[in-house]
């Protein structure tokens, strides 16, 4: 068995895991909203840059700058005209909201794109020889990115005063309130920031992976169980749960077909439910 | 007041017709159920268009044994239980004259089993399963190509190239286990080597254990079915993990979808295929000239499926010489004939394709070419794809 090409390989596609579902764990973590479309804005994300690249031949940094931001103003729409009017209800609520924004977000997709596939060929293609393994070049990088996101996110909630105005407003909203902090300017940022991550996703998926407008759907399932497992609103337990997942994958996957592998994952994520529903390092869901 | 009158008249005479038994100069109608929703709507569509276009063009050549056609459409919602029922509602309410079948395999299975009750033909142009011909229907013949044609070319291909070991790497569905049985019987005949056989579920998105396993074992030949999106994550994630067998397959390869995304990563890669415009078949050309000047583009294999079913189906009436079923069946047992998908030709007893030959394309400077067969190819195969580092 090819350890240390397995192993890398389930590192690398865990880094993706983790990219993928650190805004989803964001806005988990602050608003206790499951946002549903999440999947969705990583395919507009990963479409747009394919429109960015492909189709107006501007250089692919142009669509790691221009995709977040306009990820980040659909998530504030969303967040505004949606959610904020319904995230201190049932979280039932919130989670419906969110599922119909998902239909919405993939059909409005498919009108604009069509329900083809896309590709970004000629970026980030190639690999380079490292400890005697071919590694994928855009593999490291949205690892790279991932590790860069989540502990950019981490420090800044625990380092900045407006992290600690989000997480006050997370685990005390009513005392947040009486210090002078703004709950909705606080979960409109969070929400928007959440998004612009789920854009950065599909902008480091775009090299690897065809883009279509139902590709949340193949993606976003993962993330949940990234979330589930590392414990919900914890970073460093997201992150480690992303990497282990990927490795099991990758291995199971060698060892018993992809059929069983991926089917481990979801067996995986059923017991951490049962048996330490607050995930590996986290706040859980019952906090 | 006048105007008023005629209208009368005019209606008067329309109810007249309409009551009237058939008469030389009444429209053949041919009954057709697709998709017009549902998940096969996309596809359906050009298939639906073959078939219209066909219709305007025997009208423009005077009609069908002197009388005009007529289609009677409905939609299937890319449901079998939906399709049976309106195959019965277009023999027993519509009085229909000729029957082609829905799209896709499984609307096929209902309907044709509704057709055989009545003991009706139905031109089996959309439903590629094998097992729609093996219940012991009399009526139903095949004019799409079987499943096993998507794959025949692999093992002479394999043998041209001197490859001897294949990976079997495919999306598990229906279609891909009705393959799984053709390439198994193709590597036990030319004597090759199944190294891997391995199915992933639908979502799958990484191969990476995949390419692993390929790396150790190291097929000549990796072959898969399964869903465009596949074909161009594998080929992007082959290029990615610096792996290139000798030859890869994939059916994905063959839709434009591919080109556009795999860029020059996809550029060697062979897909299955059926029809391809470029095809130098009988009347294939004016096919796809008239089929471009009314619809805007050009056909894909769904159209060529269409197309070629009604064509079939017109050759058979006019030979007969009249719409009887009896005797249209006994034409069709034994009816061969060119259409824009090749020679057709079917077995009397089941009435499965035996005649339509499945094509492997190759990318070539972003455009597909026919590699197989022989003596339908447009350009000779590179086999092995040169390497990574080699491009």
């Amino acid at each position: 068995m090819p350890v240390l090409e397995l192993l890398i390989a389930g590192i690398l596609l865990g880094g993706l895991y983790a990219l993928m579902a650190c805004g989803l764990n964001l806005v988990f973590g602050v608003m206790r909203v499951i946002n549903f479309a999440h999947g969705d804005l990583i395919a507009v994300g990963a479409l747009t840059t394919v429109s960015i690249v492909a189709g107006y031949n501007l250089p692919f940094a142009v669509a790691i700058v221009v995709v977040p931001l306009l990820a980040a103003a659909i998530g504030l729409a969303m967040q505004v005209l949606v959610i904020r009017r319904i995230a201190d209800g049932p979280m039932i609520m919130s989670l419906l909201a969110t599922f119909a924004l998902s239909t919405i977000i993939v059909n409005v997709s498919i009108l604009i794109w069509g329900g083809g596939y896309r590709g970004l060929p000629g970026v980030l293609g190639g690999s380079f020889r490292f400890l005697g393994q071919d590694i994928a070049l855009s593999r490291m990088v949205s690892f790279l990115v991932a590790m860069a996101a989540t502990l950019g996110v981490w420090w800044f909630l625990q380092n900045t005063r407006f992290g600690r105005a989000i997480r006050s407003v997370s685990q005390a909203p009513e005392l947040a309130t009486i210090n002078g902090i703004s709950i909705d300017a606080v979960r409109n940022v969070t929400f928007a920031l959440g998004a612009a991550m789920a854009g950065l996703a599909g902008v480091l998926l775009a090299p690897t992976f065809a883009s279509d407008p139902q590709l949340g759907a193949r993606f976003g399932i993962k993330c949940f169980a990234v979330i589930i497992v590392g414990g919900m609103g914890s970073y460093p337990g997201a992150m480690l749960a992303a990497l282990l997942l990927g490795v099991i994958e990758v291995f199971s996957g060698y060892v018993m077909g992809q059929v069983i592998g991926s089917a481990i994952l979801f067996l995986i994520m059923l017991t951490v439910l049962l048996v330490r529903p607050r995930g590996l390092l986290g706040l859980g869901v019952r906090a | 007041m006048k105007g008023y009158r005629t209208l009368l008249a005019s209606a008067a005479a329309l109810a007249a017709m309409a009551l009237s038994p058939a008469w030389a100069a009444d429209p053949i109608k041919v009954g057709v159920a697709l998709s017009q929703s549902g998940n096969l709507a996309d596809s359906a569509e050009h298939y639906k268009k073959a078939v219209e276009l066909w219709r305007d063009q025997v009208n423009g050549r005077g009609g069908l044994l002197g009388r005009q056609v007529e289609i009677v459409l409905y939609d299937d919602r890319s449901d079998p239980a939906t399709a049976a029922r309106l195959y019965e509602r277009l023999i027993t309410n519509d009085n229909v004259d000729l029957l082609v079948s829905p799209w896709g395999s499984a609307s096929t299975a209902t309907a044709s089993a509704v057709a055989e009750k009545h003991k009706r033909v139905l031109i089996n142009g959309g439903g590629a399963s094998e097992k729609i011909h093996q219940r012991g229907f009399k009526y139903v013949f095949q004019t799409a190509a079987a499943i096993s044609a998507y794959v025949e070319g692999v093992g002479p291909m394999m043998e041209k190239f001197g490859l001897k070991s294949l990976a079997f790497v495919s999306r598990d569905y229906s279609a891909a286990r009705d393959m799984a049985v053709v390439i198994e019987k193709i590597a036990k005949d030319k004597k090759l080597e199944i190294v891997n056989s391995e199915y992933f579920p639908a979502g799958t998105s990484d191969f990476s254990s995949s390419i692993a396993k390929a790396r150790q074992s190291n097929p000549d030949l990796w072959i898969s079915v399964g869903y465009p999106n596949e074909a161009i994550e594998m080929i992007r994630q082959f290029r990615s993990s610096n792996y290139l067998p000798k030859m890869f397959i994939h059916n994905g390869a063959s839709i434009d979808d591919f080109l556009e995304a795999a860029g020059k990563d996809g550029e060697y890669v062979i897909g299955m295929s059926l029809y391809e415009p470029i095809l130098k078949t009988k009347g294939n050309a004016e096919f796809v000239k008239a089929f471009k000047d009314k619809f805007g583009y050009e056909p894909g294999y769904y159209s060529g499926f269409g197309y070629a079913a009604v064509s079939v189906l017109e050759e058979a009436v006019k030979k007969t010489g009249s719409l009887d079923q009896d005797k249209l069946r006994d034409t069709l047992r034994g009816l061969e004939t060119d259409t824009v998908m090749g020679h057709h030709k079917v077995d009397p007893e089941t009435g499965v394709q035996q005649g339509v030959k499945g094509l492997l394309v190759q990318i070539r400077n972003g455009k597909r070419e026919i590699v197989y067969p022989d003596d339908l190819k447009t350009v000779e195969a590179v086999i092995p794809m040169p390497g990574w580092s080699e491009r």
